[in-house]
């Protein structure tokens, strides 16, 4: 949680502090970024996960048709 | 001078064509290995006296490798690998690819021993009789989990999978008894599933084959109940036993007549229909559950009245049974056991 | 905003060793501060933690295993217990150590102070890797309490699918453990991406990141694949179903290629992180830039993709094509392409250096021995038709220890000597180091030569009872492995004493030039003072005025 100690290193002049920039970041773009890049590899992990299991699914459903009757 | 370096490479002697090939190579790969990895070692001790510090925190000049050693660096290593893969390669295709006309047997490996059946000869535990300088086939399946079939001295492994047939081949150049080792690892007793090859020079071998199918042999092989109560015969005459005796030829016929339940001539791999309109392959896997599960996938036309199985039949029962069923097919003019597989296994080239 | 110190601080010798009294290790107190923490440099010091003592577990398994294959016949526990034995050695080690170590420890603590930034780019995701590496744990390790696993560490069906030894906690621990992995990972690949101090381009980037990105890459995308094997395992042991049981209508060889996708570029993710250690240990410690900066960043990138090709080659007796064999062999002989560019570029770093010999820079040496014997005869058994021989026997046991120990753990006890002054502002005892380094590299050697020699002969893997022959040989190894355990020992023993007692490091006892070292020991909670603006390479060693030597070898 952010509640953990002061942060230095900012100092006092920062220009406009805004409220979503978390500490180790140095602007609101860089934080941006950094999540948007995330997000999209975890997604593609995600389809890793599943892909096996889809790809097992229709490979099995189409070796075995009859028995998906 | 090769005979030396197997010595000090631990390796067991050669007693198949293919173990010679294997050594060659294997003697290179590994004086290559050993000069590189001892070299880069020393190298590195060199350079530590070479270039140790004479002056706390000197600075150092900026070295950097130019286009050519890379090059040099890059190529040689990958040459000398493809090398060794196209020499390693090639013994290998000729090592998968087993000759025409070869003695075929059969392997059932299962935890944990290992069955062997002649086509047309006795079944045994333990222990192989094979001739020497003649090329020797042998086709596995496992009864459970996967094994590994390993003769050290032959250079030979094959994994034995469920489910499937593999096949593996040697020529034995030497008579002796060699070592069967499961290398795939399959539960407490994996480490003391062992067996035994017994090659024996052709004449001697002949003779005992003629012995062993008249029943008359003096010299004791199977080791302990096979489970098919130390029946001398192939698995498909023993599976023929079985099915009269547990009374599968009161409602299946095995000259093509459907009678109360579908014939057996021509059954294995069958396209059947089944009561509820699917198709299915009878393969080993249907007539195994058939056996177990009669009323689950009954063929259309017939009425579900077969009784289970279950409980009535051991595994080497239903296994003999399978074995018996495959060998009925109407090319064949007498019920006798097949000469060649009825199969082709997966891969073969 | 105040100016941006800019990175290029020269250390005099005699400046006076100073321990910085506030620091991230005491800043905050109390044991909350830490299980809730989001500082890198604290979740690296728990994963230092969780995984010794992991490796302590793993360890004495292992001794359990040699003790017990002193005598051919049944010496000190039965057959199931001592496969049991095996697989919890290879579970616990692999899962447990070898894939979190370097990652989580150093990769943790150092990466964002190599790019010069605060902390990764998700500190809280950090914290539930942590997290999920402990759930994933405490349930594989639970195994051993209902009963033990007994599958080996390669779970291969149908033996996995039937046995009745509990299985179910284990895979799904591996199951979780996974997530850890791949969090990890997608946290170090935003953090190099998004998080680089200016100036720290990415030919400046230390090659300890390059590598550890290109680890992050394999964890991403492969660890997936083995937590689905994992899981339809256990889904089929549950709900019957068939799906590698060929009883049920399954494919046992379809378990070993989703198994196998996953676990060769596994090993990869154990190899690359180590690699990257001993690039910055070889630099620094010979006080040189290193020879080939750009083919040994390359080079990760490249084992990193092709590995993903090779898994086949654990696979060649399975009854796979002939076709599909040749190209597995030819794929993993590329692989070791790459390996061999980055042993020359390592001793072209040492040459022409200004080489102090200290206990880094010995595992160093052992390591440049061992990968080059382990990476060759990896060669050998890729070479199809010296693995038939080969295959599951002692030598590719052999093989992959001389990776695994005398490769990864060499470079993890490298990198825990290089790094344990920055970590913790305290030496350790130079002395004693060198000694435990070399009861180490002895005793591996030891240990496992004689492996090489048993599978030769024809012993194969995972067994309890073995033919008389193999006897002298498995003596030897056990008697090797009383000197490396010994070693081990004496290494867990001088450091805590270190930690306790040890002598003031100082920010920058070895003169080293890595980014890392530019902050104080141990560092502030905020990893530097203000963000730093870097003008030079990672591992560059001129003293300014001095007139810079090039050589093009």
């Amino acid at each position: 949680m952010s509640s953990s100690s002061a942060v230095a290193g900012h100092g006092d002049d920062h220009g406009e502090h805004n409220s979503h920039l978390a500490h180790h970041f140095e602007t609101i773009e860089q934080q941006d970024h950094a999540i948007r890049l995330g997000m999209w590899l975890f997604l593609a992990t995600e389809v890793l996960l599943f892909a096996g299991i889809f790809v097992g699914y229709a490979v099995y459903r189409h070796i075995y048709h009859e028995t998906f009757h | 001078m090769t005979d030396l370096m197997r010595r000090m490479l631990w390796l067991p002697e050669q007693a198949s064509t293919f173990a010679s090939a294997v050594d060659r190579l294997h003697f290179i790969v590994v004086t290559v290995t050993m000069i590189a990895s001892v070299g880069v070692g020393l190298m590195a001790f060199a350079f530590f006296f070479i270039y140790r510090e004479r002056v706390e925190r000197a600075s150092t000049p900026i070295v950097n490798p130019g286009a050519r050693f890379e090059f040099v660096v890059i190529v040689v290593p990958l040459f000398m690998f493809l090398w060794w893969f196209v020499v390693g390669y090639r013994d290998y295709v000729w090592y998968a690819t087993p000759p025409k006309d070869t003695f075929d047997v059969y392997v059932m490996g299962k935890k944990w021993m290992w069955k062997f059946a002649y086509p047309e000869g006795p079944n045994a535990v333990g222990t192989l009789h094979v001739p020497a300088d003649r090329p020797v086939r042998l086709l596995m399946t496992s009864r459970d989990v996967i094994h590994s079939f390993y003769v050290p001295d032959f250079r030979i492994k094959q994994d034995v999978v469920p489910g499937r047939y593999t096949e593996t081949w040697f020529q034995a150049t030497k008579p002796g008894r060699y070592q069967v080792l499961c290398a795939e690892y399959c539960g407490t007793w994996h480490s003391q599933m062992w067996g035994e090859i017994v090659v024996m020079p052709a004449p001697e071998f002949d003779a005992w084959m003629a012995d062993q199918k008249r029943g008359l042999s003096t010299r004791v092989d199977t080791g302990g109940d096979d489970g098919m109560g130390n029946f001398r015969g192939s698995i498909v005459e023993y599976g023929k036993r079985v099915a009269v005796s547990q009374g599968c030829l009161k409602c299946h016929t095995v000259d093509g007549e459907p009678h109360i339940g579908p014939t057996w001539l021509d059954m294995y791999m069958r396209k059947e229909t089944l009561e509820t309109g699917e198709t299915i392959i009878a393969d080993e896997a249907y007539l195994t559950d058939s056996m177990i599960d009669p009323r689950g996938k009954v063929v259309k036309g017939f009425k579900p009245v077969m009784p289970t199985f279950k409980g009535r039949l051991t595994a080497p029962d239903t296994a003999a049974l399978v074995e018996y069923i495959k060998s009925l097919h109407s090319n064949s003019l007498e019920n006798t056991p097949s000469k060649e597989a009825v199969y082709e296994p997966a891969g073969r080239h | 905003m105040s100016q941006p110190a800019v990175i290029d601080h020269f250390e005099a010798p005699t400046d006076e060793p100073e321990y910085k009294k506030i620091n991230y290790l005491n800043v905050d107190r109390g044991v909350r501060s830490w299980l809730l923490t989001l500082d890198h440099k604290r979740i690296g010091v728990m994963y230092m933690a969780s995984v010794l003592l992991f490796f302590l577990v793993g360890g004495i398994f292992a001794m359990l295993v040699r003790l017990e294959l002193t005598t051919p016949e049944p010496t000190l526990i039965s057959a199931n217990t001592y496969n049991r034995a095996f697989t919890l050695h290879g579970v616990i080690m692999i899962f447990l150590f070898m894939i979190p170590a370097i990652p989580g420890i150093f990769g943790n603590f150092f990466i964002p102070l190599m790019v010069g930034a605060k902390d990764v780019a998700f500190p809280r995701l950090n914290l539930l890797s942590l997290y999920v590496f402990w759930a994933g744990a405490i349930l594989a390790v639970s195994a051993m309490a209902t009963g033990g696993l007994d599958t080996g560490w390669t779970f291969y069906a149908p033996y996995s699918t039937t046995t009745p030894a509990t299985t179910f906690p284990a895979l799904l621990g591996v199951f979780i453990l996974g997530f850890s992995s791949i969090l990890t990972g997608l946290n170090f690949i935003v953090t190099v991406h998004s998080l680089r101090a200016p100036g720290i381009t990415w030919m400046r980037l230390p090659l300890f990141v390059w590598a550890l990105y290109a680890t992050s890459i394999i964890q991403v995308l492969a660890t997936p694949v083995v937590g689905l094997a994992a899981l339809l395992v256990g889904i089929e042991r549950v709900g019957g179903f068939g799906l590698f049981d060929p009883g049920r209508g399954g494919d046992p060889i379809l378990f070993q290629h989703l198994f196998w996708f996953y676990s060769h570029p596994a090993v990869y993710i154990m190899v690359l992180p180590g690699m990257g250690v001993i690039s910055e240990v070889i630099a620094a410690m010979s006080r040189k830039n290193v020879f080939g900066y750009k083919m040994v960043a390359y080079s990760s990138l490249g084992i990193a993709f092709v590995g993903f090709f090779a898994w086949g080659h654990h696979m060649f007796v399975t009854g796979q094509s002939v076709l599909d064999n040749g190209a597995f062999a030819v794929i993993s002989m590329l692989i070791g392409v790459f390996t061999a560019i980055k042993v020359f570029n390592w001793i072209g770093t040492l040459y022409k250096g200004s080489i102090a010999v200290k206990t880094p820079l010995l595992y160093a040496c052992g390591f440049l021995f061992f990968i080059v014997f382990g990476g060759m005869t990896g060669i050998a058994v890729a070479t199809v038709s010296l693995d038939v021989h080969w295959h599951d026997t002692y030598f590719v046991v052999a093989h992959f220890h001389f990776i695994m120990v005398g490769g990864v753990i060499m470079a993890f006890l490298a990198g825990l000597h290089y790094w344990f002054p920055k970590m913790f502002g305290k030496m350790y005892h130079e002395g004693w180091g060198m000694t435990a380094a070399a009861f180490i590299i002895l005793g591996f050697n030891a240990t496992f030569i004689p492996q090489f020699l048993l599978g030769n002969a024809g012993m194969p893997r995972r067994y309890y009872m073995y033919p008389e022959r193999f006897t002298a040989l498995n003596v030897a190894s056990t008697a090797g492995s009383s000197l490396l355990a010994f070693g081990f020992v004496i290494i867990l023993i001088y450091l805590i004493f270190a930690l306790v007692r040890g002598k003031v490091a100082g920010s920058n006892p070895w003169g080293s030039r890595g980014y890392e070292w530019e902050t104080s020991s141990p560092p502030i909670k905020e990893n530097f003072e203000v963000t730093p603006v870097i003008t030079r390479d990672p591992h560059s060693y001129q003293n300014p005025g001095e007139e810079v030597e090039h050589v093009v070898v």
